[in-house]
């Protein structure tokens, strides 16, 4: 035990609590921050939120109210800013013009534009983020460009900031950074292909297109975003995909959409996946069937009860009973 | 030198010097070798509570929420005896936020009225459906019925069953269950209503390699509860329940943080845990015979996926927060110690064979080797080197001076570990605790290792040692104080 000279231990010892007092101190220091800024941040929202508020529900124009906000500048300025655009999601029509106007006013577009290129994460993704809700039409490169951020964080913000500008370029700018490392969460990227297909033609033809994309986790959104849609003129695709697709990820995302848009076509396709080895396939393949009306559905679903099946069975006895014929008159 | 006795050359003195000689180096090897361990959990549950941070800073709830995209859900209640506390338990339970859950309450031949309050209050009626657990999954608990509220638009099942303990209640549970995903709970647990949304989260973006994902689980005891929420965190009043409250602090930010980003994540928790249903009733599900059974079956979930060379996934998740009650006496605590230690050893020798063998990939040359050497043998080192070093300073085999310096070495490595666990706690902004709190939490990091860690050392050990003589098991009584609601 030569090696455990006193002095290393008493080295080692002074060493090791000086590391835990400055970590206790650095705990309570980021607290104190963190308090203080809460604090600060809580009295300026109380006297930005009410001025904001009265001018988001005016009928009339206020000059001096508008000329108040216009001119907050500082901290101050900062939580105007924040409260406009939260106030934001929630209106519509003129409303939502006069507030981002007023924004636009306030010289708060170039301020994001600049934070946007910020070397920050988070500073980036919260001004695409606003940027994203003002839809700016001068925005949609620079907001479609950050979907290709070097961060997951900033790609994400981005691409469900593109929703504001549906089309095929955006589209193709979201599924592109599904073909990576799959760090975007692939909820964020359906739901802005769903505000995407929904508002854009374009948009919705290119989704179409997504599902014979080389990549599965491509092929796998592009369903559940058919699915939302609630088109059948989609059915057969998404049944050819439960079908023959060779990824039981892509057919369980075509079996949870055939659930919405299933037509009689897909019953085939849907017993089929009753059959798969892999459990949430059998279970959204039957759930499909038995969003179709009974008239069409009535052999298949025999054939399912008649197989023993634990994943299934519950599904089968949680449908309500058929109305017996002495219950009509 | 200062020594306490003078018992220099005596026969005393020789034995203790002679044993000190032959466990000088392993011991000190022990030690950098678990420090080593620690110190790479704690580099490894940082990047991944901040990439979770990150994570939940983009992932909008509200997307999934009302996402058709994601999994369906069944909550398990097993409840025995619970009527005092069932009804505000399956309505905290309806009220998670959830696009698609429903409760299925499994009433484990209660001998109080839990059936009958249940059957009151949400008018329940008998149900068609029927548990159905397939090849794999055996129930010895006879099902005495299935009910169901009157109300088609309650996703509430109650499954009335002979009783037969929690986990094969659970077991009847899963049977019954008609969603994707199955989540085990306790009716004395409380989950953030946010809880079950941030859960999911790991199974919407890789719906079928995820199979199994772990929350995180506080202690309850000082917060304040209100119909079924948590709405004010705080530290409780008694030491025993502030030490577990920097327990669990520890072992659930750092420990299961770290593992899960090894991907090798070995225990998700009975009081917190999601599952594929598929999956559960593939592997059997819960082994109503292992105290231990939330790790028996997260060990049975890897081996099932190895075996079958599954690409598979998992995972800890660091979010969502399902709060409970820990023990706040040194009986009940005692026994759960001894309980949990034996647990353990019971599932790690039934599944020995997966241990340093290479087709469990990490499972087993990692994971395990570190579940065998530094929790199972943790409190045999930690109680043989107190007695070692307490025989030794009495004998003056050894330089007291130098024997506390090395002391302060060992506790020091203990509390910067903890003290790192309420750093990212606070840095990760998870925890809304008030200075004084986070005072008490750093407290409890130096204190507990004044006594507190070294009997439940000698507690784990007691339960080892019934386990190897072969002792019944007792699970004994969980004495609980309720929620703070004032």
């Amino acid at each position: 035990m030569t090696l455990l000279t006193p002095h290393l231990i008493l080295v080692a010892l002074a060493a090791l609590w000086t590391l835990i007092a400055a970590t206790v101190l650095l705990i309570l220091l980021s607290h104190a921050l963190r308090r203080g800024r809460s604090r600060h941040r809580e009295e300026l929202d109380r006297r930005a939120r009410p001025l904001v508020v009265r001018f988001a529900l005016a009928e009339e124009d206020d000059p001096a109210l508008e000329g108040t906000l216009a001119r907050a500048s500082g901290a101050f300025g900062d939580r105007v800013d924040e409260r406009l655009l939260s106030v934001l999601e929630t209106l519509r029509g003129d409303s939502r013009e006069r507030i981002v106007a007023l924004l636009v006013d306030r010289g708060h577009p170039p301020r994001l534009r600049r934070r946007a290129r910020s070397r920050r994460t988070t500073v980036r993704a919260a001004a695409l983020r606003r940027l994203g809700q003002l839809a700016l039409p001068t925005d949609e490169d620079l907001i479609r460009g950050a979907t290709a951020d070097p961060s997951p964080v900033v790609a994400a913000i981005a691409i469900r900031a593109a929703a504001s500008y549906p089309g095929r370029a955006s589209v193709a700018a979201a599924l592109e950074r599904l073909r990576g490392r799959g760090e975007v969460p692939a909820l964020v990227v359906v739901t802005s292909l769903i505000a995407q297909g929904a508002a854009s033609a374009d948009a919705l033809a290119a989704i179409r297109e997504g599902l014979v994309d080389p990549s599965s986790r491509v092929r796998a959104a592009c369903a559940q975003t058919l699915g939302e849609l609630t088109s059948t003129a989609d059915a057969a695709a998404l049944g050819r995909l439960l079908r023959r697709d060779p990824t039981p990820g892509v057919q369980l995302a075509a079996a949870t959409a055939l659930e919405r848009v299933g037509r009689a076509s897909a019953v085939p396709a849907l017993l089929d996946g009753t059959r798969s080895p892999w459990g949430p396939v059998r279970t959204h393949s039957l759930l499909a069937l038995l969003a179709l009306p009974r008239e069409v559905t009535a052999a298949a679903l025999a054939e399912v009860a008649r197989r023993p099946d634990p994943l299934l069975t519950p599904l089968l006895a949680a449908q309500p009973a058929p109305p017996s014929p002495e219950a009509h008159p | 030198m200062i020594e306490l006795l003078d018992l220099t050359g005596t026969t005393a003195h020789q034995v203790v010097r002679t044993v000190l000689i032959w466990t000088a180096w392993p011991t000190l090897a022990y030690f950098v070798a678990i420090n080593a361990v620690y110190l790479c959990l704690v580099l490894l549950g940082f990047a991944d509570t901040r990439r979770s941070a990150a994570r939940r800073s983009v992932l909008d709830l509200a997307e999934t929420a009302t996402s058709p995209v994601s999994l369906g859900l069944t909550v398990i209640l097993p409840a025995y005896n619970e009527s005092a506390v069932i009804i505000e338990s399956v309505r905290s339970a309806l009220a998670l936020d959830y696009p698609d859950h429903e409760v299925v309450v499994v009433n484990d031949g209660s001998t109080d009225p839990t059936l009958a309050v249940l059957r009151e209050t949400f008018d329940l009626v008998e149900s068609r459906r029927v548990v159905d657990t397939g090849p794999h999954l055996e129930i010895r608990g006879r099902v005495r019925g299935v009910l169901e509220p009157r109300d088609p638009s309650i996703p509430l099942v109650v499954l009335d069953t002979e009783n037969s303990g929690r986990s094969d209640a659970v077991n009847a549970g899963i049977g019954l269950a008609a969603k994707d995903l199955v989540v085990i709970m306790d009716s004395d647990s409380v989950m953030d209503p946010d809880a079950l949304l941030l859960a999911v989260q790991p199974f919407l973006d890789d719906p079928l390699r995820v199979v199994a994902a772990g929350g995180n689980i506080r202690a309850v005891n000082g917060s304040r509860v209100v119909a079924g929420r948590v709405t004010a965190e705080g530290m409780p009043r008694p030491w025993l329940a502030r030490f577990q409250v920097v327990e669990y602090l520890r072992a659930f930010s750092l420990g299961r943080a770290g593992w899960s980003r090894l991907g090798a994540l070995l225990l998700i928790s009975g009081a917190f845990g999601v599952y594929r249903r598929d999956v559960l009733l593939a592997v059997g599900a819960l082994d109503p015979d292992t105290i231990g059974e939330d790790f028996e079956l997260t060990l049975k979930v890897h081996r099932w996926c190895r075996r079958r060379r599954r690409d598979y996934r998992v995972v800890y998740v660091s979010e969502p927060t399902c709060w409970t009650e820990v023990p706040s006496t040194l009986a009940v605590l005692h026994r759960q110690r001894a309980r949990w230690h034996r647990g353990l050893w019971e599932v790690l020798w039934k599944y020995r064979g997966m241990l340093l063998n290479p087709r469990y990939g990490r499972i087993g040359m990692l994971g395990l080797p570190y579940y065998w050497l530094f929790e199972l043998l943790a409190p045999l080192f930690e109680v043989l080197g107190a007695v070692i070093i307490l025989a030794a300073l009495l004998t003056g085999a050894v330089n007291a001076t130098m024997t506390l310096a090395l002391l302060g070495v060992a506790i020091g490595c203990g509390v910067l570990v903890t003290i790192l666990s309420v750093l990212l706690e606070e840095i990760s902004l998870r925890r809304a605790s008030t200075a004084g709190d986070l005072l008490l939490m750093m407290g409890c990091a130096l204190l507990e290792n004044l006594g507190y860690r070294q009997l439940t050392a000698v507690w784990r050990l007691q339960g080892w040692w019934q386990a190897v003589r072969g002792r019944t098991a007792v699970w004994g009584e969980m004495t609980r104080s309720g929620f703070d609601a004032s």
